[in-house]
């Protein structure tokens, strides 16, 4: 299988002394779910981060595609889409400007019927024109994930794409993601109910105090703790650690 | 070299779709604010005033009052403009986004540039309800006027990466850039001043913003125009270095 991105050797130690990731290497194959798990603090978000292009590296490289991340860092986003943690959107512009404008930055045209497909599939169509402000929580959070999918990734980061998200909009997010890779794409994501990474996942990569743990098939992992669920082996993994 | 126009059309886009989002806030307050100034020192004021270096005294501020309106709203129109998205989280799309800093400032800085002209051209056409214009270099004019007004634009974007708070982002329009235009000869020309201010005014580089520009429509001035086209060059290579530092150090954009 190809592989879609390469993680090598990544370390990032901010300004203040802070060691954010500590030789981070990992790989995630074309077509794969690959869930990256950790506590708070743990450098999930950083090492996206670093990925998408929000944190600098101190050392290491990132291939996406087999490009590098940061020195062909057009070619390479090209490629990438991020939905972050937090919410992030202008809140006084409507749904349409703000896919329109997620699209342009990309360098890709305008393209209506494109829009009203990826509308239409987040049941977001019938409010294009109202402004973000008021739309609700759920709606915000499926409107940044149209943003995401504006640049046609091959790779998309959800970063805790169901903290805070209803039972209901939690299930179809989740048909959603398997969507997308059903039509090809990579997706990884981070999230704290492992019950989830557990059930929608095809690997999942530990992280902890900045470096990887552990990666395995999900499956594997399964069968080597047998009985136990992916919380179980979390907190195995994690009280044996010290 | 590849560029991404696109991306930067985009930005630009963004920036005046939120000038056209509240153009009551962005373009008529402005305009409302130096019209005030016209009727109340040009017209109110300045019929009782002799005329100051040949033209009338209506005909003598405008100039600096465009001037004036130039640089504030160019200033904090990018400031604005990048510390939104700051403030927001909404930066991320642009940091992930296959753009480059300079794309990224670019956008910024001509959207800066055009809500700036479009504020001074209507001043500009109001002023003729008060004025009777002349205007004796008017390329001259204009490049002077584009020159400074994208110089503060990139002030701006300066000041808007910097400010941490919206406190921030308002001290230097309103404690430094305001104050040093008003006392830069807009009202007045340098040798009204007693002799101790006007050598203090010398370091005061708005005197040569506000004089460049009033030397282009009507070829009067209290310093020499070419030293005004210097100056302006010498703001404009600081701006476009502290931009350089932060694009090449990704200061306060990228961690």
């Amino acid at each position: 299988m190809n592989l879609v991105l390469e993680v090598q050797d990544v370390s990032k130690i901010y300004g203040d002394g802070t060691k954010a990731l500590d030789h981070v290497s990992l790989e995630v194959t074309e077509g794969e779910i690959l869930a990256l798990l950790g506590e708070n603090g743990a450098g999930k978000t950083t090492l996206i981060g670093t990925i998408c292009g929000m944190v600098q590296p101190t050392s290491g490289r990132i291939l996406v595609n087999g490009i590098d991340a940061w020195k062909d860092y057009r070619e390479a986003r090209s490629k990438l889409a991020l939905v972050p943690q937090e919410i992030a959107l202008d809140p006084f512009s409507t749904v349409y400007q703000t896919i329109r404008f997620a699209r342009g930055y990309f360098g890709k045209k305008h393209h209506p019927d494109f829009f009203e497909k990826v509308l239409r599939d987040l049941s977001l169509w019938n409010k294009k024109d109202n402004k973000v402000m008021a739309l609700s929580g759920g709606m915000k959070r499926r409107l940044s994930i149209a943003k995401a999918l504006m640049n046609e990734p091959k790779l998309l980061f959800l970063d805790e794409p169901t903290a805070g998200v209803d039972v209901e909009l939690r299930k179809s997010m989740w048909e959603m993601v398997h969507e997308l890779r059903k039509g090809g794409m990579t997706i990884v994501l981070t999230t704290h109910y492992l019950e989830e990474a557990e059930k929608h996942s095809d690997r999942i990569a530990f992280i902890s105090e900045g470096s990887i743990k552990l990666v395995e098939e999900k499956e594997d992992l399964m069968n080597k703790y047998s009985g136990m669920s992916l919380e179980d082996i979390f907190f195995e993994l994690f009280s044996n650690k010290e | 070299m590849k560029i991404n126009l696109i991306g930067i059309w985009t930005v630009y886009l963004k920036e005046m779709t939120r000038t056209s989002r509240v153009i009551g806030q962005t373009i008529i307050s402005p305009v409302i604010t130096t019209t005030l100034y016209f009727v109340v020192f040009g017209a109110a004021v300045g019929s009782n005033i002799d005329e100051l270096q040949g033209v009338s005294y209506g005909a003598f501020i405008m100039p600096g009052l465009i001037m004036l309106s130039l640089t504030t709203n160019s200033l904090t129109a990018s400031s604005s403009g990048i510390y939104f998205p700051k403030w927001t989280g909404v930066i991320y799309e642009l940091l992930t986004a296959p753009l480059s800093y300079f794309e990224i400032c670019l956008g910024y800085v001509l959207a800066a540039t055009t809500r700036a002209f479009i504020i001074a051209v209507i001043i500009f056409l109001v002023s003729l309800f008060y004025v009777d214009l002349t205007m004796k270099h008017p390329l001259f004019c204009l490049f002077f006027a584009f020159i400074t007004t994208l110089s503060f634009a990139l002030f701006g974007f300066v000041i808007g990466l910097a400010a941490n708070s919206f406190e921030q982002l308002t001290l230097m329009p309103n404690f430094v850039i305001t104050p040093l235009s008003f006392l830069g000869g807009i009202f007045y020309n340098l040798e009204m001043l007693p002799p101790f201010w006007r050598n203090v005014s010398v370091f005061n580089p708005f005197v040569y913003m506000n004089n460049g520009l009033r030397y282009g429509f009507y070829g009067i001035t209290d310093v020499d125009p070419g030293l005004c086209v210097i100056v302006i060059f010498l703001f404009t290579a600081l701006n476009l270095s502290i931009t350089l530092w932060i694009f090449h150090t990704g200061f306060r954009l990228r961690q």
